[in-house]
């Protein structure tokens, strides 16, 4: 690879591009639809009773609630209980042993099965391989999108004069690249902050690792505890269950800028039990502080990451801005657009090279049929399985229907390219959206407004798409 | 004040459209105002408000982006047939090559980065800073340099010029190490 600055640097964006573009797509469709993952979750169980907030005795009751129901199973070593809010008026309680929703006194009234939701969020964290190295590839996938953003823009000399220039109507590579290099500039600090946080979270287990055994006998709880607060010394002789209430209290009284969303017990009916209640703090970057209690309810007081250390503020920063859930639903909405402008710069980046391969006579129409599968057939499949999930049940293996089908698909279209084009897999996405946001309209129409609404708003968008690629290509 | 600092921005966005290829004063009072805005917005609100203040000025400018789209003139000018940047290998030679800088670029520059990183932290930790930070400087360094080195890397001519950003972050990271 000879040639100038501007040369090596397309020809490494190109590599960097094409040895990842792939992953790197199925990561940025599903971050895309996982910005709003609460609001999917209500959409595929969307007949659950709902509640706007949950007193500190229903939160009490959950807890109780959840061990009756794990009654002649081995003891959780957690509980967990979320608190509802706009996103997910819902509370759910969730043990080693399930997880179920409860209405506003702390009573069950059904099982949390958001299995398509969580198909999504394991594509998005860990492509569905083992969780520990499934998050370091992804995180390695972020550094490589890190990476595409430097030599992007060392590759693009005209960076400036050409910043607002999108010729969409023009020859389709003009247009492809001009979307590629207009969206890719503009969204540059977001693909940027969305990629280091995702390296930052994803690799943390291999620092984490290396700090463990430098400084702490291979501990690595020791080497979390700074930043995320110290678990005390189980003892698993029996006790009676904490007092969550006084702790959810004592939280209103003495933090009452503070929302309580999680709260946390850890090894539950044990002499060695704690409590920790999450509160998000407004108009923070950090996920929340994490105020910790004793099995009576007792203060100990909050871990740090409102106003510790700089480390754990920053620790505690990086997961909100990576999922842009800091600032309520304008921000969600416009990570959501972003999002889906990365989908495209990735999309378009490999396209244009197919392209021009094919134009040099250098053949690949394999090759863009097996894109146009990863493009196209990605989405079709996500809502075939949406579809599966509501048909077969939550307990259907979703992840391994995914990744079959989809190495089907492309082994299909390797083999018969012809049978694969752009413009009816375009076509038929579009249709099983509206087919999808049509039938759920239908059959859930008593649902609440903003469940509703993201069937309106994917029945707008599929008939937006469909109309303007009717347009464009008449 | 928030929303003020978020019309300014807005405000920004639209100077520096006014003055893209034409007056560049005006793009450069946008581009000030815009700094200044985010500036106001990290003052009062810290990295929430640069948070909320950059996505803001994200969107405007891709509406903008948008706009000069829709209403860009339809041409049939036919795009030039430029080469691929890379070309799929098919000699071994081309193959072990490719593995090689994979091999360089991946793993490599994977560890010299998490070298480098770790010996950074040492150093902090022996000015005296604490656990927490010294974790979370560890944690954000390696991707970071990882992907400096990448991008150094892969703008090279050929892997053995790719052999220096990695070697030059080892190295660095040992003095480093051995100077804490």
């Amino acid at each position: 690879m000879t040639g100038t600055r501007v040369q090596r640097a397309l020809g490494g964006h190109a590599a960097i591009g094409l040895l990842v573009s792939a992953l790197l797509y199925l990561i940025a469709l599903s971050g895309t639809l996982i910005v709003v993952h609460d609001r999917w979750q209500r959409w595929e169980q969307p007949d659950i009773v709902e509640t706007a907030t949950l007193s500190p005795a229903a939160v009490q009751a959950a807890m109780q609630a959840a061990l009756v129901r794990d009654r002649g199973k081995p003891p959780t070593t957690h509980l967990y209980i979320r608190l509802p809010n706009e996103d997910l008026p819902r509370g759910v309680v969730t043990t080693d042993h399930g997880a179920s929703y409860v209405d506003g006194s702390g009573q069950i009234v059904g099982r949390e099965a958001h299995s398509w939701t969580e198909f999504l969020i394991g594509l998005h964290e860990y492509l569905h391989l083992p969780a520990t190295w499934g998050v370091i590839l992804v995180g390695a996938l972020g550094v490589a999108l890190a990476a595409l953003v430097v030599t992007g823009v060392l590759a693009h000399p005209r960076i400036l004069r050409d910043a607002f220039r999108l010729r969409m109507r023009q020859d389709p590579q003009i247009a492809r690249a001009d979307w590629h290099n207009r969206i890719g500039v503009w969204t540059l600090p977001f693909v940027l902050a969305v990629a280091l946080t995702g390296a930052f979270i994803g690799l943390g287990s291999v620092g984490t690792t290396m700090l463990a055994r430098a400084y702490a006998g291979g501990k690595l709880e020791a080497i979390y505890a700074p930043v995320f607060g110290h678990e005390p010394a189980p003892n698993p002789a029996k006790a009676a269950l904490p007092d969550i209430a006084t702790a959810l209290a004592a939280v209103r009284t003495r933090v009452p800028e503070a929302v309580p969303t999680y709260v946390i017990v850890h090894e539950p009916g044990t002499m060695g039990q704690h409590v920790q209640v999450i509160a998000e703090h407004p108009r923070r970057l950090i996920y929340g502080e994490t105020y910790a209690f004793d099995a009576r309810g007792g203060w100990r007081g909050p871990v740090g990451l409102a106003d510790g250390a700089i480390g754990q503020q920053v620790a505690a920063s990086a997961y909100n801005l990576h999922f842009g859930n800091y600032a309520g639903l304008p921000v969600e909405i416009a990570y959501i657009l972003f999002g889906l402008g990365l989908c495209v710069v990735t999309a378009t980046g490999t396209s244009l090279w197919l392209r021009k391969r094919q134009r040099r006579g250098l053949g690949g129409t394999r090759l863009t049929a097996c894109w146009s599968v990863v493009i196209w057939g990605t989405p079709l499949l996500i809502v075939a399985l949406a579809w599966l999930r509501a048909l077969a049940g939550p307990d259907v293996p979703l992840a391994t229907v995914f990744w079959s089908a989809l190495a089907a698909a492309i082994a299909a279209a390797a083999a018969r390219p012809s049978w694969f084009p752009d413009v009816a897999l375009r076509t038929i996405l579009a249709a099983a959206l509206i087919a999808t946001a049509l039938v759920h309209l239908l059959l859930f129409r008593t649902a609440p407004g903003s469940v509703l609404a993201i069937d309106v708003i994917v029945l707008a968008l599929a008939i937006a798409a469909l109309t303007l690629s009717r347009r464009r290509s008449a | 004040m928030i929303a003020a600092a978020l019309l300014l921005i807005l405000v920004a966005v639209a100077l520096v459209r006014l003055g893209w290829g034409g007056r560049r004063g005006v793009a450069g009072a946008g581009w000030a105002l815009g700094i200044a805005a985010l500036l106001m917005l990290a003052a009062r609100d810290g990295a929430w408000g640069l948070a909320i203040g950059t996505v803001t000025g994200i969107a405007a400018a891709l509406a903008f982006v948008l706009h000069a789209g829709w209403t860009s003139p339809a041409k049939t000018r036919r795009a030039p047939r430029e080469a691929p940047a890379i070309l799929l290998p098919r000699r071994w030679h081309d193959l072990g090559r490719r593995v090689l800088v994979f091999v360089l670029v991946v793993p490599i520059a994977f560890c010299a980065a998490q070298w480098l990183a770790f010996a950074v932290q040492a150093v902090a930790r022996r000015a005296g800073a604490g656990d927490a930070d010294t974790m979370v400087m560890t944690l954000l360094l390696q991707p970071i340099l990882w992907a400096v080195l990448m991008a150094w890397q892969m703008t090279r001519a050929g892997p053995a010029r790719m052999v220096a950003p990695p070697a030059a972050a080892a190295l660095l990271g040992t003095a480093l190490w051995c100077a804490a």
